[in-house]
């Protein structure tokens, strides 16, 4: 199993990986994820008209420590908007995984903003795909409502001024080389 | 895509034990930049997404007596980025009972205030907002959403829905006759 990514100790979600619990989510998908990858025709991100700024926001992780979205100015931030019980964002959630083993060598953040505050199920799912990227809780939706998105999953990615630049509504195979290279070149 | 989501939301939100073979077949539209599937959910469907949210037993009583809850998967049908924006727009849809009477879908908004007068509880509420279709939402080359359509039917009535919307502001209208509310 792979180790979690964290700077600072044992994290909960560390200790919950290693335990290797079997997830409630894993319960309701069964085994038929493989049947609904997703497509290779779905990988276009969309510029944002005008790339207004992005709201600021500060919202608790899953160890409970607030992250603060402003704090990552000067680099590129992928900010997905998702929930467990999603289906699109179940099946992007492999994909971002791996496209985060790629971003972060690029010094690319990522922020994965979960709509609603079911911990316990956010950590069983957490645990499935073993998820190392950092996931905050918006417990109200207010964040989520503030970036102006109306459907889950909807993902923006920030340059680093903190504008939307690129947005896609829907999920997406991260990992495709061309989105990778979209979000890569933000920071030039 | 929309396919295979229209396929995982229905795993999903059967939650347990669903036998295919007796869902209802999924409508299917195509054409003039819309891409949409839908296909109602049973009654045990709707109980366990929404109990599993949540949600009281009574309101999920509600949900079910009063939502004539469908899935659906709906997007932009167009492939390339110059492609021009699919906007749908509940509001413009018409849903027509076989007793008479026409009304749109019900939307996020109508269902919030009804949780707000029964107090149901943040997180349930939430979730309730997010796993409906939106009220209105546009689309660009290749997006797509997901979510539940509620009609605001007893379960087993049956329907015609007249969809529109709109391709590059230009306006495209469809019917759909013969939906029946799972029961």
């Amino acid at each position: 199993m792979r180790k979690v990514d964290r700077t600072a100790g044992l994290s909960r979600r560390t200790m919950i990986a290693g335990g290797g619990a079997l997830s409630a989510a894993a319960m309701l998908d069964g085994g038929s994820r493989g049947a609904y990858a997703a497509s290779p025709g779905a990988m276009l991100l969309q510029q944002v008209p005008g790339m207004p700024a992005a709201p600021d926001f500060t919202l608790p992780d899953l160890d409970g420590k607030d992250v603060r979205f402003s704090d990552h100015k000067g680099k590129v931030v992928l900010v997905n908007f998702w929930a467990t019980w999603c289906p699109p964002c179940r099946e992007e959630i492999p994909s971002m995984e791996r496209a985060w083993a790629k971003l972060k060598e690029g010094r690319v953040a990522m922020l994965a903003v979960h709509v609603g505050g079911d911990s316990d199920k956010i950590w069983s799912f957490l645990t499935e795909f073993n998820v190392t990227f950092p996931v905050l809780i918006d417990k109200s939706s207010g964040v989520s409502k503030a970036w102006q998105t109306v459907g889950l999953p909807t993902t923006y990615v920030a340059d680093g001024q903190g504008r939307k630049a690129l947005r896609a509504i829907g999920g997406r195979e991260w990992d495709h080389p061309d989105l990778v290279a979209s979000i890569l070149a933000l920071k030039s | 895509m929309i396919r295979r989501i229209l396929t995982a939301t229905l795993v999903l939100s059967c939650t347990f034990q669903v036998t295919l073979a007796q869902e209802p077949a999924a409508r299917k539209l195509e054409r003039d930049g819309l891409k949409l599937e839908t296909a109602p959910l049973a009654p045990d469907q709707v109980r366990a997404f929404f109990l599993a949210r949540g949600f009281s037993a009574a309101d999920t009583e509600h949900i079910v007596s009063a939502g004539c809850v469908f899935r659906s998967a709906i997007g932009s049908a167009h492939a390339k980025a110059d492609a021009p924006a699919v906007t749908v727009a509940l509001g413009e849809w018409n849903v027509t009972p076989a007793g008479g009477g026409v009304s749109a879908p019900r939307t996020r908004e109508q269902w919030e205030a009804e949780w707000t007068k029964r107090t149901v509880s943040e997180d349930a509420a939430t979730a309730f907002h997010w796993s409906l279709f939106p009220t209105e939402q546009t689309f660009s080359a290749t997006d797509y959403n997901w979510g539940f359509l509620t009609f605001g039917l007893a379960p087993g009535t049956r329907f015609t829905l007249d969809l529109a919307w709109r391709n590059g502001g230009q306006m495209h209208t469809a019917r759909m006759e013969g939906l029946e509310c799972g029961k």
